[in-house]
């Protein structure tokens, strides 16, 4: 009985720091959005560090990402063209190659390759930049100075981040697309054109803005969740979990939202369904 | 300045003010009723041993920490807790901070470091932020080490960093936790300097925590000494308030 009670008590504990850590992250996210109101309004004055600090995360999370993104929508792109070329006539759906594309691509492994990068390469860097900071007293400085952290690291980092993410998004899609059937092409010997031309009259308005907000949502979970955590660090040897820990939540809550907006609108997101499953 | 007393019914003429604070971290008792309160045109040293929770009661003193401790800290005649987050942003803005490790920003360069609070607060354009900067960095002579960034720094160059940064907003108070930690006599004795510059000006308060006696004996501020978790002020200064 004693040992069911103390199952209950840490079952228990679990569930209530969970809740508190959703809600202590929803509110980080909503001074974040204030914040930024904030900076954006033509009347204000101060923080005039934001363009500087919005610069800085873009350079670190979108420039110098480029190239290993690059590398690697090329690869992808290459590896689902050539299967899909050489497989789907077999089943004979070789004229949905375009939609293929585009569905398999554009919306779904380019995101979830993106995000996972950027998350491992710029979202633990931050987390642990942070949690340093807060070792350091940097953070306690910059509080006794009357500067939040908040309008200082966290809102630059989201604005950056996310349209880091915008931008990486639509390059993944682009590189993987063009460079995929560029390599399929001197692979395979495919007519280049014609399947560039079948790829993108596939591609609609409704998938930009599907990515755009794909793009969006990512960038708010990696930045809000990497500074949530770099931030609750109290001492050196919390550093390292913490940077573990923002890696899988974040993860965890991409899936989450993943879920939920499909389950909410499936009919809506993927017509193309119908025309694979009837 | 108000004596060590518990009586603190004329809170309002105090811009800082303590009111029987007492301290514990994990059953250590850091202070015990510590009261004392600072006006405009005072400046106080408290003399204070090393690893007894100096740093932590300096934390408490600016409204930094404020859930470790009971009693009351006072600001403007208000209890720091009662004030909004914004409001006390703003009070901050014109208090400058050196702290004991300088923790000055790791990836910003020297000149942005003592730009940052002026880069938040002032309502300057960046061109003129960045005259004020450079007059600064002119007058602390450290030109050279300007676009460093603070782990190319020695322990002596970072803590004039640091009193740059803390005093280039002109603040109204200046809270200094142990500034001589690590410095050569040259450095030393040009910190002096400008901590005795900034005493003299007018509505100015300093409250400095150390445990150099030589640095207390050169500002030549009322001495105040910490012991056995009690503060106590300084006869003379007792004898002025009676």
């Amino acid at each position: 009985m004693k040992r069911f009670i103390e199952i209950t008590e840490n079952a228990g504990n679990v569930m209530v720091n969970t809740f508190r850590t959703v809600i202590h992250m929803i509110f980080l996210w909503s001074d974040t959005i204030v914040s930024l109101l904030t900076v954006l309004n033509p009347f204000y004055k101060g923080n005039k560090s934001f363009q500087r600090q919005v610069s800085f995360q873009i350079l670190f999370t979108g420039v110098e990402a480029f190239w290993l993104i690059g590398v690697i929508a090329l690869m992808c792109g290459g590896t689902v063209i050539i299967q899909a070329i050489n497989n789907m006539p077999n089943f004979g759906v070789g004229e949905y190659f375009g939609k293929l594309l585009k569905i398999f691509v554009v919306r779904e492994i380019g995101p979830i390759i993106t995000f996972l990068l950027v998350m491992g390469r710029s979202g633990t860097a931050l987390t642990a930049y942070l949690g340093n900071m807060c070792v350091n007293k940097e953070i306690t400085a910059l509080e006794a100075m009357g500067i939040r952290p908040v309008d200082y690291l966290v809102m630059p980092t989201f604005v950056g981040m996310v349209l880091s993410m915008i931008c990486l998004n639509f390059y993944f899609a682009i590189i993987a697309i063009v460079g995929g059937l560029a390599v399929a092409e001197m692979t395979i010997h495919i007519p280049f054109m014609i399947y560039l031309q079948k790829a993108f009259a596939s591609i609609s308005m409704f998938d930009v803005y599907f990515i755009l907000g794909k793009s969006i949502i990512s960038g708010m979970v990696i930045s809000i969740v990497s500074c949530f955590y770099g931030l609750s660090v109290n001492n050196i040897r919390e550093v390292s979990m913490v940077v573990i820990k923002s890696f899988v939540v974040s993860g965890g809550i991409r899936i989450v939202i993943k879920v939920i907006v499909i389950a909410a609108f499936f009919r809506l997101l993927f017509p193309e369904a119908k025309a694979f499953f009837g | 300045m108000k004596k060590n007393t518990q009586d603190s019914k004329s809170h309002s003429r105090y811009s800082i003010e303590l009111n029987r604070v007492t301290c514990r971290i994990d059953n250590n008792i850091l202070c015990e009723n510590v009261s004392f309160g600072l006006s405009f045109g005072d400046h106080l040293s408290i003399l204070w041993k090393d690893g007894l929770g100096k740093s932590t009661f300096m934390e408490i003193c600016t409204g930094l920490t404020t859930s470790k401790y009971k009693g009351t800290v006072n600001h403007y005649g208000k209890n720091i807790k009662h004030y909004a987050s914004d409001v006390i942003m703003k009070l901050r803005s014109k208090t400058g901070y050196v702290f004991q490790n300088s923790a000055l920003i790791s990836n910003h360069n020297v000149f942005d470091n003592i730009a940052l609070p002026l880069r938040y607060h002032s309502q300057k354009n960046n061109r003129e932020i960045d005259h004020i900067v450079r007059e600064v960095i002119a007058d602390y002579q450290i030109e050279d080490i300007q676009f460093l960034l603070p782990e190319m720094l020695t322990t002596s160059q970072s803590k004039i960093v640091a009193v740059a940064r803390a005093l280039v907003v002109k603040p109204d108070i200046l809270f200094l936790d142990e500034p001589s930690l690590g410095l050569d006599h040259e450095s030393f004795d040009f910190i002096v300097d400008r901590l005795k510059e900034f005493a003299q000006r007018k509505n100015t308060i300093t409250l400095l925590l150390t445990k150099s006696l030589s640095l207390s004996k050169a500002l030549q501020f009322p001495v105040a000494v910490f012991f056995n978790q009690k503060l106590t002020l300084p006869r003379s200064f007792n004898d002025h308030n009676s």
